[in-house]
């Protein structure tokens, strides 16, 4: 059973308080929104996790063990992360692409191995990516280079995947089809998706965590989450909350 | 495969180059005596062979050298100017432009002003590195902010940098001119050129541009992954801040080290990875080493034309490559604008 621990975290741009002491579990298997207002720390809170930033106070432990103690390869071994804006202006083709994500398992001066290219085979196996092979990741549209990105993300055997708004620019298919595949990996390992769109965090996500000024306001399944009073307070807009007349997930509208 | 068929023709070209530049030059000597004189040199071979002692002098005591010392340099200016492209994920990038060269010219130029480079042979490469690493460190702190470093600010401060470097230098020139012989050497470095290099340099360029090369090639991924983006980079396990400290440490050496044992010579490290991304695309794997075999073959051959294009007279070495590089540095400009990227 694998976890990361959030143990009171704070975190602190010179006096301003950015996370202001939050503890979370996050579980192996389960798809975890963090949905919250702009400037909440969402991304702030992906970012402590993979060590980017320094914590100003707390531990995150992975399986018990401190993130501070891990070297960079060590963390990437468990932890794959897909940030907001990764860059694709180099033509790279796609399978090399996909094969960096084999760089935490491997050392300077070690070269891919069998299993290495096998790894990465299933991965875009998974991702349904194998026949963009042969082709540059500068060709693809937005929506297929992500996939293409969480093909990289899988090579890494990570325990935990961490996405930052990854369906952010795409359209309304590749969204849906980006945030299944991203579903269907859950059953496997565990994810955390900060995530914009608040139906599609109600209609994908097993949990979800919303975050204002630094702060967890409310955490658990959809329906206790998506409140109309926690949405008000977090968003300062009362939303009308329905059922998804199909899926029976939550949905909200707004009036103004 | 057609990526290391690169790197073989290059490997080729540079071997004939070798023998191209050996055997041109003011003293005409046939290329059948400059092979086997050349192949007479190699460990464990001996040839058995009549070629005039003469002959055997030029060319081992003048012309090798000479050439070893351009390829060197030529290789090192590629491979730097591959580097600092890929770590700024910026096409400008070369260590003339961000300053390098001619922070290492000044480093030169004071060591030898102050006798240092008379007195102890390891000063000038020292003081070379040193000024080199300094007008990096300078440029890089400068232009970049949140990890990133814009095409813009990268420019300016590179100038900035380089014009306080050359600024410097004058003013020492100024200080030396009375006397001769210390002002015509600072004015060599400034210049850029080879005449002169003998075994001594070669001794001294080879054991350091050598092995720091390889450890950049050790570095070909690191670069690879973090062309995506910084984030992405330290998400797949690259200690992003600790890499770009080791690689700008390590092409401020190479550079260094170059710009003492040629002065300043600029645009190699600009113009040579940006054909060879052309042809072989990206990848640092192969990118890397085709730069430094690329520049390697240029540089000789730049050298070459300032031996025996206006005989008697030597043109400069610098001037040479800046012929080439200007010219080609402004027309990335203005492809760089017609793409609406600059």
């Amino acid at each position: 059973m694998h976890s990361i621990a959030l143990k009171e975290v704070q975190f602190k741009i010179k006096e301003k308080i950015i996370i202001d002491t939050i503890s979370l579990n996050f579980s192996d298997k389960k798809l975890t929104g963090i949905i919250g207002n702009n400037g909440s720390g969402k991304t702030t809170l992906l970012r402590l996790i993979l060590g980017i930033l320094p914590l100003t106070s707390g531990t995150i432990e992975i399986n018990g063990q401190d993130i501070a103690s891990l070297k960079r390869k060590e963390l990437a071994q468990a932890v794959a992360f897909l940030p907001q804006n990764t860059f694709s202006d180099f033509s790279f083709p796609c399978e090399e692409v996909t094969l960096m994500g084999r760089n935490p398992h491997r050392g300077r001066f070690q070269s891919f191995t069998r299993e290495d290219y096998n790894i990465c085979e299933e991965s875009m196996r998974l991702t349904d990516t194998r026949h963009f092979k042969g082709r540059f990741i500068t060709e693809l549209s937005g929506g297929e280079e992500q996939t293409v990105f969480l093909a990289r993300a899988l090579t890494q055997t990570p325990q935990f995947l961490l996405l930052d708004e990854p369906t952010s620019h795409l359209d309304i298919y590749h969204q849906i089809k980006i945030l299944e595949l991203i579903k269907n990996l859950s059953r496997d390992i565990g994810v955390i998706i900060v995530l914009h769109d608040l139906n599609m965090a109600a209609r994908f996500c097993d949990t979800l965590v919303l975050v204002s000024k630094g702060r967890v306001v409310a955490e658990g399944v959809p329906e206790e989450v998506m409140t109309p009073q926690n949405i008000e307070q977090v968003f300062k807009i009362r939303p009308i909350v329905q059922r998804h007349p199909q899926l029976q997930t939550m949905q909200l509208t707004f009036c103004s | 495969m057609k990526k290391y068929f690169v790197i073989l023709f290059l490997l080729f070209c540079s071997a004939l180059i070798l023998i191209a530049a050996t055997t041109l030059g003011s003293v005409s000597i046939p290329v059948k005596n400059t092979f086997w004189i050349l192949l007479n040199k190699f460990p464990f071979l001996s040839v058995e062979g009549t070629w005039p002692q003469a002959q055997e002098l030029i060319i081992t005591q003048v012309r090798l050298p000479r050439v070893l010392i351009a390829m060197i340099v030529g290789g090192a200016l590629g491979l730097s100017g591959a580097v600092m492209q890929g770590l700024f994920r910026n096409p400008m990038a070369d260590p003339s432009i961000i300053g390098a060269t001619s922070g290492g010219a000044l480093g030169a130029v004071l060591s030898i002003y102050l006798g240092w480079a008379a007195n102890y042979f390891y000063a000038l490469p020292a003081t070379a590195f040193l000024g080199a690493l300094t007008a990096t460190f300078l440029v890089y702190v400068i232009a970049s902010e949140h990890g990133k470093t814009p095409v813009d600010l990268l420019l300016l401060s590179g100038i900035a940098v380089g014009g306080l470097a050359v600024s410097l230098t004058a003013f020492i020139l100024s200080l030396a001119l009375h006397n001769w012989e210390i002002a015509r050497q600072i004015i060599f470095w400034t210049m850029g050129g080879l005449d002169g290099r003998s075994w001594p340099h070669v001794k001294m360029a080879y054991p350091i541009i050598v092995p720091a090369s390889c450890l950049i090639f050790a570095y070909a991924q690191d670069l690879n992954i973090m062309l995506f983006g910084e984030e992405s980079a330290h998400g797949l396990g690259v200690p992003v801040v600790w890499t770009r400290r080791i690689l700008l440490v390590l092409t401020a050496l190479i550079s260094g080290v170059s710009v003492s044992v040629s002065g300043a010579i600029g645009f190699v490290g600009l113009v040579i990875p940006h054909i060879m991304r052309f042809v072989i695309g990206p990848d640092h794997k192969i990118l890397l080493p085709a730069s430094f075999l690329a520049g390697a073959c240029f540089l000789p051959l730049a050298d070459l034309v300032c031996r025996t294009l206006i005989r008697p007279e030597e043109l400069r070495l610098g001037v040479v490559t800046a012929f080439v590089g200007g010219p080609f540095f402004i027309y990335l400009l203005i492809k760089r604008k017609r793409e609406g990227k600059a």
